[in-house]
């Protein structure tokens, strides 16, 4: 068909056009004739399907779905996660600018999140992290101003887990739907006036994420919310902005998420599950009620977050860049710096690949595989033959921040953690049998690490208690298998990660520090500590402050064989930004580069006991794509 | 601060602080007449079996319709089990009575009628009294204590963006509450409580449990000791405190739980780590 149409094409004939739609809409499996197709209908070329049209308006590195289009379509707001600046995208040339200036994340650790365009497309409102103050502002800005105008304060929070952000603009552009998010973990829709910044609830929940969305006459406000029987669905809920109703809108046994508005308020857009994929559907409404059956608008749309809803109709949606998850090996030199380039552990399971770990003879090295969402693939190599093979697990395994299993020192054993519901469990696994035994359990599902001590009597984790207000009550726990209670070790810090030296003797620690929780000593950022395993003592400091940023902190800490040198890493909260591998010496000093960086995040480091070679993992995503859904009205007045 | 009673076209007034949203079954919309009829019944003397007591003998308006008693006190003078919980924004609510034993109000609302400890009417003779069906008084009830809604204190004032409004010791105490008393049960949400049960060991005498809670209704051994959260809001208002009345003062609360409380076997393991500083909390609860 795409031949036919280059065929076409060079006879200038406009059945050229509808033959490259129709390999776009009819074989999106074929990705070099999809390319092609796109490419020979140029940039932004509409795709039509059954009565709508999708184009792609953007896609490539800085793609953000936080933000939202402008009335007319041209603009789209975003954070710049280079900088953590507010910026505008102009979809009609392709061009971006900052609309603040932070000075870039060396210089600031301020950055927006939310934000949302105003009716009349002249102001953007968004939310704004102070990283001195520890405290989270909704300003107002105007969108078109590069000259640096200043921002309008119309919201500053108590703390840094009291925060506003604005989901939608009344029609008069006087008020500002809201989601507050309270210390305590509720959650409020709600209305704040721009002039004053005065805020009236309207309806709170637990801790949740409505995703509100306020109808165009403002007199309603569209929100989506956990299904009652069963959490992990969502339904959509129509709100009475007066507060004088709340009706369902939406209720299937799916999640049905991201209600948008039409321009005319008769109906509602919405992401939904029910048929299996990700799809969007249309259901009408009319005075705060539902008036008729839902439809299906555009089906397997992929996992999408909807932006908003221009005047005229078009949707704008983000659609996510998909994960790549590796395993890489580094030789080290007798320094144990880095003696060649990272290089791919394993060729199987490209993309898929992380939590490696080495046995405690290093004979063996296993990690996870998680080619599919849900599933989790044990693996497990032999470094002498090179042989590899998967191991069935019949529990759930709880691929924790990326953390793989942990070895027992028999090397035919390992420890792995899984979740049931809030529940998570710790099994020792049996390599060649994959039969497993419950080792030990908590309730606590902010369990955020974990460990086995060398000679594999003890675990070792940290939770973080963090369902509360803040992250500063949580806890190192030491449980010794086979006893009754796990002993606490260190407690009301804000825990990220625990690993255990090869001699078992102390145990790393990477915590952060919250200024706004009165850690005075402890200015903000994150640090490192060690303490004895026998918990004798409390945790020593010996490395710190690094940036608050830092987006790859879970599952970052390691050690030299020889127990001498924490391993941790660095790096930007940018989703691809590059991670450094450091190492800081225990007994104390400055913290060195040991030569390994990546384009990427770096979880797992791990030094073969023999010290001669570093495996870690990585993880990075593509990028991210905004695209924009057109005159789906058109095809629902057809079908009605 | 109650502000009550003020009808809209549509609904009460939402005084500062509260949700606009004050749900209601489709079966029983809020409307200023079955208010008003579910406040003459509050006041009906007629729905006790002696015709000795209201819903107000135990539900003060004075006193954010609470009790001063620690435990109510019925008919013939009989005492029940525990303290009379203050009724202000149960309207928000989702569990009623301490043990959560009533999943809406218009549920709760006719259980005291017919409690041989409280009321001891039965809804027949209560009807035939009244001349209303059983459902026509649960619906006029239940109306009224939905419009019994405290807000725009000066705690809601301070949230809204008024950084005076509380004083510097209020606030230390405010910001003391969550980051130090770490309890899941003190929340800054519009009701501030959780609507929720937790067993946080005021049931237990050394030995056992003096009553079972939660345990009651659901016969399941993890809800021994579990109550309800009551309301912070008008806290100053409705001692004696905890479900038994147990603790006099609002002092005594925060004793209570600076000491963790008493050590129990299926305690919330987070809160044995609770400490408050007790000047500063009992200065915020007061605002």
């Amino acid at each position: 068909m795409l031949r036919m149409a280059d065929c076409y094409r060079k006879l200038g004939d406009s059945q050229a056009k509808k033959l490259y739609e129709r390999v776009l809409r009819e074989y999106t499996d074929q990705k070099q004739a999809v390319s092609i197709a796109r490419a020979r209908l140029g940039p932004g070329s509409p795709v039509k399907t059954t009565g709508v049209a999708m184009r792609q308006v953007w896609t490539g590195t800085g793609v953000d779905p936080s933000g939202s289009p402008s009335p007319d379509g041209r603009y789209l707001s975003f954070t710049d996660w280079e900088t953590g600046d507010l910026a505008v995208r102009d979809l009609s040339n392709g061009t971006s600018h900052r609309l603040t200036n932070t000075g870039g994340w060396g210089a600031s650790g301020d950055y927006a999140s939310k934000s949302v365009i105003s009716p009349d497309g002249r102001f953007v409102a968004y939310s704004w992290f102070l990283e001195n103050a520890m405290k989270n502002e909704l300003r107002v800005l105007p969108v078109g101003d590069t000259s640096g105008a200043k921002p309008r304060t119309v919201f500053r929070s108590e703390g840094s887990r009291d925060y506003a952000e604005p989901f939608g603009w009344s029609p008069d552009g006087k008020r500002l739907l809201i989601v507050r998010n309270l210390p305590d973990r509720a959650s409020q829709i709600a209305m704040m006036t721009v002039a004053t910044g005065s805020i009236q609830a309207i309806k709170s929940f637990g801790w949740n994420q409505p995703s509100p969305a306020l109808s165009p006459d403002g007199r309603y406000i569209a929100y989506e919310a956990p299904a009652e029987d069963k959490p992990e669905d969502r339904d959509i809920f129509i709100l009475a902005a007066d507060g004088s109703a709340d009706t369902p809108a939406v209720r299937t046994p799916a999640v049905d998420r991201y209600p948008a508005w039409s321009p005319d308020g008769s109906r509602l857009l919405f992401l939904s599950t029910r048929t299996g994929t990700y799809s969007l559907w249309t259901v009408p409404v009319d005075s705060g009620k539902p008036a008729g059956e839902a439809r299906l608008v555009k089906g397997d749309v992929g996992p999408v977050t909807l932006l908003g809803m221009t005047r005229r109709g078009s949707l704008f949606y983000a659609l996510p860049g998909s994960q790549h998850r590796n395993i890489y090996f580094a030789d080290l030199d007798s320094d144990g710096k880095a003696a060649s380039a990272a290089k791919l552990a394993t060729d199987r399971l490209v993309n898929s690949s992380s939590g490696p770990a080495w046995s405690r003879d290093g004979e063996l090295f296993a990690w996870y595989s998680s080619a599919a969402a849900g599933t989790v693939r044990l693996c497990i190599r032999n470094m002498k033959t090179g042989q590899e093979r998967e191991v069935p697990v019949k529990v759930p395994v709880m691929h924790l921040f990326l953390a793989g299993p942990k070895w027992f020192p028999d090397n035919k054993s390992l420890l792995i953690l899984a979740a049931e519901g809030k529940r998570r469990l710790f099994y020792r696994l049996d390599t060649s049998t994959g039969e497993t035994q419950l080792l030990h359990s908590t309730n606590n599902s902010s369990l955020s690490s974990f460990d086995l001590s060398p000679d594999g009597k003890t675990i070792y984790y940290c939770v973080q208690n963090d369902q509360i207000s803040n992250n500063m009550n949580g806890q190192v726990i030491r449980f010794d298998i086979g006893s009754d209670q796990p002993k606490i070790l260190a407690q009301n810090r804000w825990f990220i990660a625990v690993s255990v030296s090869p001699d078992g003797s102390q145990l790393a620690v990477l915590e952060s520090a919250d200024r706004n929780a009165g850690n005075s000593e402890r200015p903000n950022g994150s640090f490192i500590s060690v303490l004895p395993t026998s918990g004798a003592d409390s945790p020593r400091g010996i490395h710190g402050r690094e940036t608050w940023m830092d987006g790859s902190r879970y599952n970052t800490l390691g050690w030299s064989p020889d127990s001498k040198y924490v391993l941790f890493v660095t790096g930007s909260v940018a989703q691809n930004a590059g991670n450094i591998i450091w190492r800081v010496p225990v007994a104390g000093g400055a913290a060195e580069q040991i030569g390994v960086s990546m384009p990427a995040r770096i979880k797992s480091p791990s030094i073969h006991p023999d010290g001669k070679k570093l495996v870690f993992a990585t993880m990075n995503s593509d990028s991210g794509e905004i695209w924009v859904l057109e005159n789906f009205e058109a095809q629902q007045t057809s079908r009605l | 601060m109650i502000a009550h009673l003020l009808l809209a076209a549509a609904a009460v007034a939402v005084p500062l602080g509260l949700d606009l949203y004050v749900p209601a079954p489709p079966s029983n919309p809020l409307t200023p007449e079955s208010i008003e009829l579910g406040r003459q019944l509050f006041m009906d003397r007629r729905l006790s079996r002696d015709a000795s007591i209201s819903c107000a003998s135990c539900h003060d308006p004075a006193r954010a319709f609470s009790d001063s008693r620690a435990i109510a006190t019925g008919v013939f003078g009989r005492v029940g089990r525990r303290n009379s919980p203050a009724l202000i924004n149960r309207g928000y609510g989702r569990l009623f009575f301490w043990d959560g034993r009533a999943a809406t109000l218009e549920e709760q609302v006719l259980k005291p009628i017919e409690d041989p400890n409280e009321m001891d009417l039965s809804l027949a003779e209560a009807s035939a009294r009244l001349q209303l069906k059983p459902e026509a008084i649960a619906h006029a009830l239940a109306s009224f204590i939905r419009s019994l809604l405290s807000g725009n204190s000066r705690f809601d004032r301070y949230m809204d963006g008024n950084r005076s409004a509380l004083s510097p010791d209020e606030l230390l105490g405010l910001r003391s509450l969550p980051r130090q008393g770490q309890l899941h049960c003190v929340p800054f949400g519009s009701q501030l409580h959780d609507d929720s049960l937790h067993n946080t060991g005021v049931a237990w005498n050394g030995q056992t449990f003096s009553d079972g809670g939660r345990y009651e209704v659901t016969k399941r051994p993890e809800d021994t000791g579990r109550f309800k959260t009551p309301t912070l809001r008008d806290v100053s208002r409705t001692a004696p405190y905890m479900h038994d009345g147990s603790l006099a003062t609002l002092a005594d609360v925060v004793d209570y739980y600076t000491a963790a409380g008493i050590a129990t076997a299926i305690w919330t393991p987070r809160f044995a780590h609770c400490t408050f500083r007790s000047g500063r909390n009992l200065r915020w609860c007061r605002s």
